[in-house]
């Protein structure tokens, strides 16, 4: 390697390392009301409120972004042949967020311009889904997306609008978060970010861990750790079950 | 009251599981068969994932047939010895069912096959079995002459005669064991219990009385439906048992209510429901293959 390559990479380096510190100049303190949600049998959902300060005296908006787990999701398209309807081709997405929500302080498009909302991963069209094989036989690639969000909403997991910041004070800011009954377990991210002047101008992240507990934690860890045993158990409960049923009717 | 489901990751209202299982036991102690046509897309419908639906509901089938069966057999309705037949043979066919189901899905286009064979054979037994129970009803009515236990013709003039004495009949075992092969073929490619295909065919192939296939067939669907119970939560854990019983709860007390009202029915009465039952499954099938879908689209969870 010569010299003059050596002094190119430390310059893209030091390049580097100059943009992200004006990206984050400061950091934004936040914190979440949980940091932890049980799934117990009688869990119905949950509502989780992000806080924070804001930096500096100058105020500004903030924009909010809770992510929950990856999971890798098929959309299939259904096409007529020979007069009936069958799924014909898919797409395949390697890393939809299994929950998405954006936070606030007013009109998206307002606070920041497309270019920072895709940069920044704000909105429901700059998720970044990354697709994998998959034969994309008629219709384009931006239809599967969007069929996607739009089940993923109907679910309940996405959120087509965003859940307003609301200010506390000159620099404190809250925004409530609702989590569904059916909230993928694992670990949601949040990236908060203050924006001034359509720039975003300090950053903070904060995180919570989803899990099933108690029961519901016993029966999931006991049907992926030994699965035939429970294959057994669950047959042996109908056995049981069937015949009870049949004694107890015996009698009246 | 709301309970949240583990495996199906999920939470629903107790009472509604409940009445669908009562509802779909129901129809499986009065007419011999597992009720996943039924249950199934109940399941989908309230948002469970399908494949957590197909697992969980062959538990709750194996519950409500145990329970059918029992009934049944207080009753003195069953075959048992035609039962062990059918189950040993069905076992048979299923294995050759897996195989035949991969080479399918290797050469792709397998739901295709699937969707159309169903609806094609449903449509057929359907419309057969409602115009011959109908017309004796029709016969029944006018008064006239009674008709003959079962018809005789090819099948009867095999070898390898055996006594059924249950059925009161005196045929050839490759009968029932073809029978049940075919079957055991049919549920593993189709992902169905095969109690629409069964029915019928003790009914006219065999020439079994209908009040004695009913409890035949919920023993033949036992063992079926616990086979595929234990292959779903072994290879795929896909069993919420959870689901399960909260749905069996309901189907074990609905199937011992279905049997009490099926054995009230005369056998024809009992054959012209099932056929119209065939009749609006087939064509719920035919409707949603044929119909334009109001969401072209469908996601699921991918399983590389």
């Amino acid at each position: 390697m010569g010299a003059s390559n050596r002094s190119k990479i430390t310059s893209a380096l030091l390049c580097i390392c100059a943009m992200s510190a004006s990206a984050f100049a400061e950091s934004l303190e936040v914190d979440l009301s949980h940091h932890s949600i049980g799934i117990h049998s009688s869990f119905t959902g949950a509502e989780v409120l992000l806080f924070g300060t804001m930096q500096g005296p100058g105020g500004g908006e903030i924009v909010a972004v809770l992510r929950g787990p990856n999971q890798p999701v098929v959309v299939r398209r259904k096409a007529r042949t020979a007069g009936f309807w069958l799924n014909r081709s898919e797409v395949v997405f390697e890393t939809a967020p299994g929950y998405y929500a954006v936070g606030a302080s007013g009109p998206l498009d307002t606070i920041l311009d497309a270019r920072q909302r895709a940069a920044n991963r704000i909105g429901l069209n700059n998720i970044k889904l990354v697709s994998v094989g998959g034969a994309t036989r008629g219709g384009g690639f931006a239809e599967y997306y969007e069929a996607l969000l739009r089940h993923k909403v109907d679910q309940g997991l996405y959120f087509p609008e965003p859940s307003e910041v609301q200010f506390i004070g000159t620099n404190l800011f809250r925004v409530r978060f609702d989590f569904p009954s059916n909230v993928p377990p694992g670990t949601y991210q949040a990236a908060v970010h203050q924006v001034s002047d359509g720039r975003v101008i300090a950053s903070g992240a904060a995180s919570l861990v989803v899990r099933k507990i108690g029961i519901e934690a016993r029966i999931y860890r006991t049907a992926h750790d030994s699965p035939w045993l429970y294959g057994i158990l669950a047959v042996v409960l109908a056995l049981m079950a069937g015949w009870l049923a049949s004694a107890i009717f015996r009698r009246t | 009251m709301e309970i949240y489901l583990p495996i199906a990751e999920m939470s629903v209202s107790i009472v509604l599981l409940l009445g669908m299982g009562v509802g779909v036991g129901f129809l499986s102690g009065m007419f011999g068969v597992g009720g996943g046509f039924l249950m199934t897309p109940l399941l989908i419908f309230i948002g469970v994932p399908p494949p957590v639906a197909v697992a969980t509901e062959a538990n709750q089938i194996t519950a409500a047939s145990v329970s059918g069966f029992l009934a049944h057999w207080r009753r003195g309705n069953v075959d048992l010895k035609m039962g062990f037949v059918l189950v040993v043979f069905g076992a048979i066919g299923s294995v050759l069912g897996v195989w035949l189901f991969r080479k399918l899905r290797s050469a792709g286009q397998v739901d295709e096959f699937i969707s159309l064979t169903f609806v094609l054979f449903l449509g057929v037994i359907g419309t057969l079995m409602a115009l011959e129970s109908g017309r004796s009803i029709l016969r029944r009515r006018r008064g006239g002459r009674r008709e003959r236990m079962h018809a005789h013709y090819w099948v009867h003039g095999l070898p390898y005669k055996m006594r059924f004495r249950k059925s009161k009949l005196y045929i050839s075992a490759l009968v029932p064991a073809g029978i049940g092969f075919c079957v055991g073929v049919m549920s593993a490619t189709m992902g169905v219990g095969g109690g629409f295909i069964l029915i019928p065919a003790m009914i006219y192939i065999l020439g079994m009385p209908t009040a004695m296939v009913v409890g035949t067939s919920l023993f033949q669907i036992i063992f079926v439906a616990a086979n595929s119970t234990l292959l779903h939560a072994g290879s795929n854990q896909t069993v919420d048992i959870l689901l399960a019983l909260i749905l069996l709860l309901g189907a074990v007390v609905g199937a011992q209510f279905g049997t009490r009202i099926g054995t009230r029915l005369r056998g024809e009465e009992l054959r012209i429901l099932l056929a119209l039952l065939v009749i609006a499954v087939c064509a719920k099938l035919a409707h949603d293959l044929l119909a334009t879908p109001v969401d072209i689209y469908s996601t699921a969870p991918f399983i590389g």
